[in-house]
Parts: structure tokens; C-alpha cells; sequence
């Protein structure tokens, strides 16, 4: 239900088709408690390993390299 | 031109050095607690005092910063607006920032203040919304894609949890 990799926090995320909006926005906070479990912890526990600041520069460049790869990618239609 | 991605570091530390009171909220919230996320700006609950406004409307020229709305007539922000209890969309020589005079519930910087955690970094001290905090907001907004990081902020509670 929730990607195993580094999720983008935007207005794309909204858009998977993976995720229908209906079924997002009627999730309850047990349904969210229950895909808490199924969420990767090997990124959290890298990320919990860094500073606050870190943490933010790794966002940061991370964003950057997505975008990049998004201004690349071949267009649909 | 300025970027269309917050370095987000580079702001946090422009605010703090500038002794400017804020809360950060939103998306970089969720990344100073450990969400392995990224995120377009940087949101902000500024205190809105007079003395704040100041410094934060000082530190907003340095940066360059612009309203961002879609006639890019290069509005500047000033003090009256940040005083006020609105929104601002910044575009700045870092990347977006949005100063906010309350949250969609309308709590400001004062309601919110019992409500964060302080993380030091060096010699920076960043005050940010607590977890619990962050994961009820984020759970009622009714956004989709506020939804979506709410599982990864209960995993974090959980890891810290085990701590």
C-alpha cells in the first residue's frame, strides 16, 4: 500500500495510481497504524543515525536528484 | 533566479542564526524527526511579534525573497503581512519558504510552542513540531498526500520507541 522506497512528499505522491484518492482520504488512524508495520525501517534507522541538519541536506539532494531524473524522463502520450 | 528546491539545511540555518522564533512544520518536519522524504519548501509558524516580524522581514530581503504567485510581478513580502495571520508562498536565493501566521486549525506560534520538541545541531537550536503533533495534523487534513506520510511518522515512533 505505502512505497518501500524514499516517498516524495508532493503533489505527485497524490497522483499514484496506486493510491486512489477516495481510498486515501477515507483511511482511518488504525488503517494508517496498520501500514505503519509495512513501512521499510532501513531507511529510518539510516536517517535517525544522522543530525537534524543532515537530515535536511540529505532531503534536499535528494529532491534535486529526483527532479533532475524527472525533467529527463522520457514524456508519456 | 531562484531555485525551485529549498536547500533546506542552508534555511534552517539563515532562521536560526538570524534569532528568528519559528516552529517548523509540514513536510520538513517529518524529515528533522527521520522520514526518509523530500519535500519542496520549507514551512514555518513564525512568532508574530513585532520584534520577530522584524528580524524575519530583515533576513526575507537578504534572501531576495518574492511572493510566489503565477503574474511573477516580483511582489515583495512585507512586515504587515507577516504579522498577519496568513499564509506567504516565498520564493528566496534558497528556495521556497512559506512563513505561516497559524496553521489551517488556526493554532500560531504560541499555541504551538507546548507542542514541540527543541533538536540542537551544532551550536543551532531548531524548534519543531512534535511528533504527535505532526501526525495529528497531518492525519485530519483530509489530504492524500498528508495520509501518506503519516504510517511513516508512526514507524519512526515506533523505532524510537524500541530506543
Amino acid at each position: 500500500m505505502f512505497p518501500r522506497y524514499v516517498m516524495r512528499y508532493g503533489s505527485d505522491m497524490a497522483q499514484s495510481p496506486a493510491t486512489p484518492p477516495k481510498q486515501q482520504e477515507s483511511a482511518t488512524l488504525a488503517e494508517l497504524r496498520a501500514a505503519s508495520r509495512d513501512v521499510d525501517r532501513t531507511l529510518i534507522a539510516w536517517s535517525l543515525s544522522l543530525s537534524p541538519l543532515q537530515r535536511a541536506r540529505a532531503a534536499t539532494k535528494a529532491l534535486k536528484a529526483l527532479n533532475r531524473y524527472s525533467r529527463h524522463a522520457p514524456s508519456r502520450g | 533566479m531562484h531555485p525551485r528546491e529549498a536547500d533546506l539545511e542552508a534555511l534552517l540555518t539563515a532562521l536560526a542564526d538570524a534569532q528568528i522564533e519559528f516552529i517548523v512544520v509540514g513536510g520538513v518536519a517529518a524529515v528533522l524527526h527521520g522520514a526518509p522524504t523530500t519535500t519542496q519548501d520549507l514551512d514555518i509558524v513564525h512568532r508574530r511579534s513585532p520584534e520577530n516580524v522584524a528580524r524575519l522581514a530583515a533576513l526575507l530581503a537578504r534572501l531576495d525573497a518574492e511572493i510566489r504567485e503565477p503574474g511573477h510581478r516580483h511582489l515583495r513580502p512585507n512586515a504587515q503581512q507577516l504579522a498577519s495571520v496568513g499564509q506567504l508562498n516565498l520564493s528566496t536565493l534558497l528556495g521556497p519558504l512559506d512563513p505561516l501566521g497559524v496553521l489551517h486549525d488556526g493554532r500560531g506560534y504560541d499555541e504551538l510552542l507546548g507542542h514541540t520538541i527543541v533538536m540542537h545541531d551544532g551550536n543551532r537550536r531548531l524548534v519543531v513540531l512534535d511528533l504527535e503533533t505532526l501526525i495529528e495534523i497531518k492525519s485530519t487534513t483530509g489530504r492524500p498526500k498528508d495520509q501518506l506520510i503519516v504510517p511513516v511518522l508512526m514507524a519512526i515512533q515506533d523505532e524510537l520507541a524500541k530506543k
